[in-house]
């Protein structure tokens, strides 16, 4: 199982963080955040694995944004900077936001006219049939799918395994989003999974098992966040490790 | 090749090494399970010294489960640079090999509930994709969380709240 560390590139501690660390593992960006940001580049180039999501999430809440016009920016957003490393770029699945299934199919044509490595993101509205299709005629050229993991949203905690045995037994690896809960992640094997817990975590005044308190002064806060990454790296390999002779890469 | 000689030790006269690489503390209850379903039938492997050089979580989980005396093997043979190879060698072959995952299955399903060291979880991952295809069209999708205001008892859901 691949955990990749979230957030980072929002970070604005990444400048501190980025000068101790010379090579990162796996990471997620938002392209909401890398379109206006140098921070993408050299987190690319330092990691072993990078996936991209879209950032429709990222948006405050009733704010109107121009769907079509954010999505084919992110198309050629795609195009332009697509590399063998990134393994794919989510989809816009605005759908839980009260948008039609059928206009994130546009979107997400959109998106497929300028990559294959577009990733669907499965959400209960589109129904269990929509899943099976996903698996059965995957869009991504290495056959990614992807999931929710925020508590009972779109699945339940004891459903999990069935959606990746699932994707497996139709030769698909599975991405499980903002999964980041270890009773899970010790019971089922995704392939990957994103957590941005380590900066949650360090924002709450502990860098791992260490609690530094709220109260961290402005020119420790760099500190407290390298060694929250530090942790997720931790965790990055604790997870690899767990799983690899059940996934073989 | 010499022959491999059992005798029994005292646990408290067994040596935990102190570089022993591997991180097994989570596994000393499913080891000591093990144990009391089947009874001790694996021998520790010890040095000279009597310093373990395969066998720490089984030590661990037999002073758990408070037995006095364990089955050993002192290895003889071997110099103080290939015992610490072996050390790892001998957990790190053992990774290699794979389950044939229609043959676990059968012989899981046969035995019902005796103690194997998988859980319910790990067989469910096992099942036939029929099977697998049953249950995801059982699937249902969960219950919306209602929260309850603690001043006028106002019911709704999280979304409502946050508005």
């Amino acid at each position: 199982m691949k955990v990749f560390l979230s957030a980072l590139e929002a970070s604005p501690e990444f400048k501190e963080i980025d000068k101790k660390i010379d090579k990162y593992l796996y990471n997620l960006m938002s392209y909401y955040y890398i379109r206006n940001s140098d921070n993408y580049k050299a987190i690319l180039d330092k990691s072993k694995e990078i996936l991209i999501d879209s950032g429709a999430h990222s948006f405050q809440k009733g704010k109107r944004v121009d769907w079509e016009r954010y999505t084919k920016e992110y198309a050629d957003f795609i195009h332009k900077h697509d590399e063998e490393k990134i393994l794919g770029y989510f989809e816009m699945d605005i759908d839980p936001a009260g948008y039609p299934y059928k206009y994130v199919l546009r979107l997400r044509e959109i998106l497929m006219r300028k990559s294959n490595k577009i990733i669907p993101v499965w959400h209960k509205n589109r129904g269990i049939e929509d899943f099976k299709d996903m698996c059965k005629n995957p869009i991504h050229k290495d056959r990614i799918v992807a999931i929710t993991g925020f508590k009972n949203e779109d699945i339940k905690d004891e459903d999990y395994i069935w959606f990746v045995r699932y994707a497996h037994a139709h030769n698909c690896k599975i991405h499980c989003l903002g999964m980041t809960r270890r009773n899970i992640l010790d019971k089922v094997p995704f392939d990957y999974v994103d957590s941005s817990s380590w900066k949650q975590q360090s924002l709450h005044g502990k860098a791992g098992k260490i609690k530094v308190g709220r109260s961290f002064s402005k020119a420790k806060r760099h500190e407290v966040m390298y060694y929250s990454y530090l942790e997720g790296m931790k965790m990055q390999i604790e997870y690899y490790i767990k799983w690899r002779n059940y996934h073989k890469d | 090749m010499s022959k491999l000689k059992i005798e029994y030790m005292n646990v408290n006269d067994l040596i935990l090494y102190i570089n022993n690489p591997r991180i097994n503390d989570h596994a000393v209850d499913v080891v000591a399970s093990s144990i009391k379903e089947f009874g001790f039938k694996n021998p520790i492997l010890i040095d000279r010294e009597n310093v373990i050089i395969a066998g720490h979580t089984r030590l661990k989980a037999a002073k758990k489960l408070g037995l006095k005396e364990v089955p050993v093997i002192r290895v003889e043979d071997l110099t103080e640079n290939q015992i610490k190879a072996f050390r790892i060698a001998d957990n790190k072959t053992a990774e290699f090999a794979d389950w044939d995952i229609e043959l676990l299955n059968i012989e899981l399903e046969s035995i019902g509930e005796t103690f194997t060291g998988f859980d319910e979880v790990e067989k469910e991952m096992f099942k036939s994709v029929e099977e697998i295809e049953k249950r995801l069209d059982e699937y249902q999708a969960p219950k919306e969380e209602y929260f309850c205001c603690p001043k006028c008892k106002y019911e709704a859901s999280k979304e409502e709240f946050k508005k």
